[in-house]
């Protein structure tokens, strides 16, 4: 395919929905479901307040926190489960076991600590976006080739040496997987935090715009919600390529 | 040498005794399964053999030593793909040497292994026969006293594989490290080395240990149609069908 139509495509498409929203919304003339021409003055209304920045900017920066945290608690603990044999053998069970408590069932306990703030926010999302990084870590790291780590031996690189040159490297691409989900875990799980616990946020903006009976509102958070996605997703690809050029065919040479 | 296995202990390898000369070139060839590279395991200090003693110079070998090198068949798996080919060759000298003296070492093994000019390349980008001559780069960029070769030039096909040859034959020929080389091709023993062992099936010993008296330098033309060549290697051949068993033992042990 060429270049051009591989980018078009997948651009299109977004256009197409929309259109196909639009036409829907209007055929139906539901109130509760408004047509993009009713959502996008509401979002450059929010826009030009000031009320969509501040609270993008809020929820964001949860986000990342969260996102950062559980990438370093979830690497570590991973590379842990990965190494060494009894530590995978022991804590399979418990892990299986937390992994699967819904996020939302722990925002009420963690208010009970932290009360309404930002802590809650990024406990309650850490704890969801960290399982992806561990399972994945703990899977790259285990399956790093045997004839690799024997080739640390004869360069006798080590334990430390071992892991920093050629256990973490190569699990790499996995952990840059778990990475990727869970950052979209944060975004998903932060905002859920503010809909039904932290006052704050885009969350809390979009509940209180369905609650305010503006759905134009609600629709235009709703949308702007899914681009900070998008826009993340992007971002985290992007590095993925920059950090690992291997990956990359060859730059063809004339 | 002894294993553990599913079926019982099964030994390999029996009353196997040698003494290799400094500076020697020995080629170790023998039957599928005969423990070639179980050998060579124990000789490079990855293996601990269950009965028996290997001595490097001096030392009794219990742990990878710091003067040998070990060069694997299966280049793909022994180099890091994430590392460019000069990177791969400093593996093992990063923080025990300073970055000039690394750097010239590296351009001088890469130019050795006729790699001048790839340094920037990663593995993936190149073919079987140049990633091959990076593990080759990589073994003698230690300058080790003893560089050993389990099978290193078996999966490549048959004109790469004169060419690494007659590459390892000017390496050695500049640097005269001892090399032990494990093969099991019997032309490319005598071809290579200046003496050469036979293993039989297991458990295993020594057949045959012949001197190679063919003159040097070697060429892949000229040597092999050498009637010398042809007498030794009749005389090789002779040996091994002798100890080959009657039927074929269906389990691979290298």
């Amino acid at each position: 395919m060429p270049a051009t139509s591989r980018h078009a495509l997948p651009i299109a498409i977004p256009f197409v929905l929309t259109a196909a929203w639009e036409t829907i919304a209007r055929g139906l003339g539901y109130d509760s479901f408004p047509p993009p021409d009713r959502v996008l003055p509401a979002f450059w209304a929010l826009l030009r307040t000031g009320t969509l920045w501040t609270n993008t900017v809020h929820t964001l920066a949860v986000v990342l926190a969260a996102w950062v945290l559980s990438g370093l608690v979830g690497v570590a603990t991973g590379l842990a489960i990965g190494l060494v044999r009894p530590v995978w053998r022991m804590s399979q069970t418990s892990v299986e076991f937390l992994r699967f408590i819904p996020p939302v069932a722990l925002i009420p306990v963690v208010i009970i600590i932290y009360g309404f703030s930002n802590t809650t926010e990024l406990v309650v999302a850490a704890y969801a976006a960290v399982w992806p990084v561990i399972l994945n870590t703990g899977s790259g790291v285990a399956q790093v080739d045997r004839r690799l780590l024997e080739v640390g031996r004869l360069l006798r690189l080590g334990f430390p040496g071992v892991v920093r040159k050629l256990v973490l490297p190569s699990a790499l691409p996995a952990i840059a997987v778990g990475l990727r989900l869970s950052l979209a875990i944060s975004l998903i799980v932060v905002v859920t935090t503010e809909m039904v616990g932290v006052p704050d946020g885009l969350g809390f903006q979009l509940v209180s715009s369905s609650q305010a009976i503006r759905y134009d509102r609600v629709y235009a958070y709703v949308v702007w919600i899914g681009n900070l996605g998008l826009l993340l997703a992007v971002l985290a690809l992007w590095t993925e390529r920059r950090l690992m050029p291997w990956r990359r065919p060859a730059r063809a040479e004339a | 040498m002894t294993y553990a296995t599913a079926n019982g202990r099964r030994e390999v390898l029996r009353e196997l005794s040698f003494e290799v000369g400094e500076g020697q070139f020995v080629c170790v060839a023998g039957p599928s399964g005969c423990g070639k590279t179980t050998l060579l395991r124990c000789l490079s200090g990855l293996l601990r053999p269950s009965g028996g003693e290997i001595w490097c110079r001096d030392r009794k070998v219990t742990e990878p030593p710091p003067d040998m090198a070990l060069v694997f068949q299966d280049y793909s798996r022994a180099l890091a793909p994430w590392r460019t080919v000069a990177r791969n060759v400093q593996l093992g000298l990063e923080g025990r040497l300073g970055r000039g003296e690394r750097a010239a070492r590296t351009e001088r093994a890469l130019a050795m292994v006729g790699l001048a000019g790839h340094e920037r390349d990663y593995p993936s980008h190149l073919s079987g026969g140049m990633q091959q001559r990076v593990q080759i780069a990589r073994a003698i960029a230690h300058e080790p006293a003893v560089l050993l070769m389990d099978e290193p030039f078996a999966s490549l096909d048959a004109l790469t594989r004169f060419k690494l040859e007659d590459t390892l034959l000017d390496v050695w020929d500049k640097l005269r490290q001892t090399i032990v080389l494990v093969t099991h091709d019997l032309d490319e023993a005598i071809y290579l080395g200046d003496r050469v062992i036979i293993l039989s099936a297991p458990p295993t010993r020594i057949v045959a240990d012949v001197a190679i008296d063919l003159p040097r330098p070697r060429d892949q033309l000229a040597t092999k149609a050498d009637p010398r060549f042809t007498q030794l290697r009749q005389q090789l051949f002779e040996r091994i069908l002798e100890v080959e068993p009657a039927q074929e033992t269906g389990d691979a042990g290298d």
